[in-house]
């Protein structure tokens, strides 16, 4: 099922748009920042919309203040990677879904002790390609650069890497086919890029419904006694 | 001389603003494709759209296979072609007209 992690929508009305690019691109769903009432519902069309947090904050006290309120409101939960104590602690905590490529232009890249924590965890590593549309020319080699060292790291320590759009309009929604395509420039094989595609969201998908369930714990935690 | 082998993709563009033709179409992506890749990738790959129908957007392209997937992929990253916001979208391939149209 190939699905769209990071969908910009800014708001409900544009919704109706992206659902039908969505649709016509053979998408089967998309992750949208915007508070719904379920964090994973179908629409008219079958299209799955998903909600998404982008945590971001000063350093990671305040995403770990954050990240309790909202994991079983949320479906999709990503840390910009920027600080290196943030990124590092969100690598260890399998609450959080993805480690994004937030800012391509400030050239952070993911290190490898982050990749091999978040690999370790589950933790994908995301790649938005709007940066990649945006630019030509040197600023785009800037952002091929940084995304190439960071896909490469990731693939080398285990870590599963997805690829999402981050289109703040329809026509910037790029097809699942187009998107793997993509994948190849940033120095991954067919088989590898097809797989961040077609299938790393799609596990997400399937965890983040387990997460959201308030039977779901976090490994390691066992439950001793229940009240009845 | 190595016989260089084909490739035929069916491709639909998805569009808002006017109709493009298909010479406009295939400037853009060789002009992508020498951005990415350089004179010598643009010359090896044979790129030529045989077909393009601008009313549903859809086409076919041929190129060398061996330049197939970095030629679909600078497709993939036009965002405009002159007043018109497009994005690219592969639906096959295939090594002969014939099995692209089966």
């Amino acid at each position: 099922m190939p699905l769209d992690l990071n969908v910009r929508v800014p708001k409900f009305d544009k919704l109706t748009d992206f659902t039908r690019m969505a649709a016509r691109i053979g998408l089967t769903g998309f992750a949208v920042p915007l508070p719904m009432s379920n964090p994973i519902t179908k629409t008219n069309d079958g299209i799955v919309l998903m909600t998404r947090i982008d945590l971001a904050g000063r350093g990671a006290e305040s995403i770990k203040r954050q990240l309790p309120r909202i994991r079983q409101r949320t479906s999709v939960i990503a840390v910009p990677l920027s600080d290196i104590e943030a990124s590092n602690w969100a690598a260890e905590d399998s609450r959080v879904d993805l480690l994004t490529i937030a800012e391509p232009s400030k050239e952070y890249t993911i290190r490898e002790s982050t990749a091999k924590l978040a690999g370790q965890n589950g933790i994908a590593l995301e790649v938005p390609i709007a940066p990649l549309l945006r630019t030509s020319g040197l600023d785009r080699s800037r952002i091929l650069k940084v995304y190439r060292e960071s896909v490469a790291t990731a693939i080398d320590s285990g870590m599963a890497v997805v690829l999402s759009s981050f289109a703040s309009e329809p026509i910037l929604m790029r097809a699942p086919s187009a998107m793997w395509h993509i994948g190849i420039l940033l120095g991954m094989d067919k088989r590898k890029s097809k797989e961040c595609v077609y299938q790393v969201p799609d596990q997400i998908l399937s965890r983040s419904e387990r997460k959201v369930k308030s039977q779901s714990f976090t490994p390691g935690i066992e439950v001793v006694r229940e009240d009845s | 001389m190595r016989k260089l082998r084909r490739r035929y993709v069916l491709f639909r563009l998805h569009r808002e603003g006017p109709a493009i033709d298909v010479h406009q179409l295939s400037a853009a992506i060789r002009k992508n494709f020498l951005s990415l890749f350089g004179e010598v990738s643009v010359a090896d790959s044979r790129l030529f759209i045989g077909m393009y129908n601008d009313d549903e957007d859809t086409g076919i392209l041929q190129c060398n296979a061996e330049s197939l997937d970095k030629l679909l992929a600078s497709a993939a990253l036009i965002t405009a072609i002159g007043n018109t916001q497009v994005s690219f979208e592969p639906k096959r391939a295939s090594g002969t007209l014939k099995g692209l149209q089966r």
